[in-house]
């Protein structure tokens, strides 16, 4: 099935294509390709980047018709992320494009901190899926050809949570986890550190 | 091993202790948590809640008893999904507490209710207090392992402590709703997972923690008990 902007632009048939996705798909909810120890610089973080709703599916996976957050007086505070996006040229957004066969990639520091959280959601990764499409990317893109990883800077500290679909990441530092792009997830951090992930969409 | 509850008004002294039975009860292969009964329980629309009540740094046990915490916590930082460190430094941040929301809305039961009766019936408890907690869509609460000192006190008010063993001392959730996504607690080292109407059991000393991420509130019946039925491996 190729990638149709027509759905990528509307939420609720992205909702309806990542459930049928979902429902056709038999492997795990996440593989974990390999383990590999990489320095990464400090980069400068922009604080409490807000999660942005518009991505989640309303009401996934229970029956409950309500949304997440009505308006922006519903939101709390604690539903974001410290966040760097990787520019072009990065040695490392480089480097995991080159052994990940990327041909085009969106990378992203995103720091957790601790008492914040990230509601269940898909990504449609718009934004960048437009951008490979000016690039002459996205012609005969299948959706499944849009690739989801995240790689962990730490072992996992008790009260970390990241679930993805049913299955709850247990990953330790240096592990690259990939997972298909219409997999639900979630994340939280009830720990006493903050956490470091590299997110990573790719095709 | 009889129930010392001095041993609550040494933070760090606690924390071995709980730390040691973790190890042991691991070693035994024992789960750190276990589904006890299901079925329904009262959810009493007559109780007082308090709102944002907050995780609180371990008091002496006298004082918790004149404040009535309910986060008698103890805990130390750990380094990975288990409770394997050997020390740490405590939940005592240098420069403060980096949550907001590690706060919990809860509604008590009192002793008298039917709710306790029910709960003490069920579970073969001689005492028992229980409460509803309530955790808000965004919040947490971090890492800890209860001093339960309200118990404690409570043997000691009733001059019956010398009567328990430390393993005595019972800890339950009980779920009055299905788990929902995002919804996330963790015993030890395993991810809890659960229906409506089920009644787990955690030892005492287990460490625990918990978010919800999902956009609908989370209410548990938290317990603890104190009774001579023997539900784990005898650890002594």
């Amino acid at each position: 099935m190729k990638v149709d902007f027509d759905i990528l632009s509307d939420k609720k048939r992205f909702q309806d294509l990542c459930e049928e996705l979902n429902r056709q798909h038999t492997g795990p909810d996440y593989e974990i390709l390999w383990n590999k120890k990489i320095d990464f610089p400090a980069y400068d973080l922009a604080s409490d980047v807000y999660f942005e709703y518009g991505d989640k599916p309303n009401d996934y996976p229970g029956d409950e018709t309500s949304s997440f957050f009505l308006g922006d007086r519903d939101k709390p505070k604690n539903a974001v992320l410290d966040r760097y996006i990787l520019k072009e040229g990065d040695p490392i957004k480089a480097r995991f494009e080159q052994e990940l066969g990327l041909k085009a990639s969106r990378m992203m520091m995103n720091v957790q901190k601790q008492g914040t959280y990230i509601p269940p959601h898909s990504d449609r990764g718009k934004s960048f899926l437009l951008e490979c499409r000016d690039k002459g990317l996205t012609d005969d893109l299948e959706w499944l050809q849009i690739k989801r990883y995240i790689y962990f800077l730490q072992d996992r500290q008790v009260g970390q949570f990241f679930q993805v679909g049913d299955s709850q990441l247990d990953c330790k530092a240096g592990d690259l986890c990939q997972f298909p792009m219409f997999k639900v997830h979630t994340t939280a951090n009830a720990g006493p550190q903050v956490r470091h992930v590299l997110a990573i969409t790719g095709v | 091993m009889k129930i010392d509850p001095h041993l609550m008004n040494d933070r760090k002294a606690y924390y071995f202790f709980c730390e040691d039975l973790f190890q042991k009860h691991k070693a035994k292969g024992e789960p750190c948590y276990k589904k006890v009964w299901e079925g329904e329980m009262e959810h009493p629309e007559d109780l007082k809640f308090q709102k944002n009540v907050q995780f609180e740094l371990p008091h002496p046990l006298e004082l918790a008893k004149v404040e009535n915490n309910y986060f008698e916590a103890i805990d130390y930082e750990v380094d990975g999904p288990a409770m394997s460190c050997a020390d740490g430094d405590s939940y005592e941040f240098a420069e403060g507490s980096p949550y907001t929301n590690d706060v919990l809305d809860r509604a008590v039961i009192p002793q008298k209710h039917r709710l306790n009766d029910k709960v003490k019936e069920i579970l073969g408890l001689d005492y028992a207090r229980s409460m509803i907690n309530t955790q808000l869509t965004g919040n947490i609460i971090p890492p800890h392992t209860d001093k339960n000192s309200w118990m404690m006190n409570y043997l000691i008010d009733q001059k019956v402590d010398d009567n328990y063993d430390w393993t005595d001392i019972k800890r339950y959730f009980y779920f009055y709703d299905d788990q929902k996504y995002g919804q996330m607690m963790m015993m030890g080292d395993e991810m809890v997972t659960w229906k409506k109407g089920d009644m787990i059991e955690y030892p005492f000393w287990m460490k625990h923690t918990s978010a919800n991420a999902w956009h609908q509130a989370r209410p548990i019946l938290s317990i603890t008990g104190c009774g001579k039925k023997v539900t784990w491996n005898n650890l002594d």
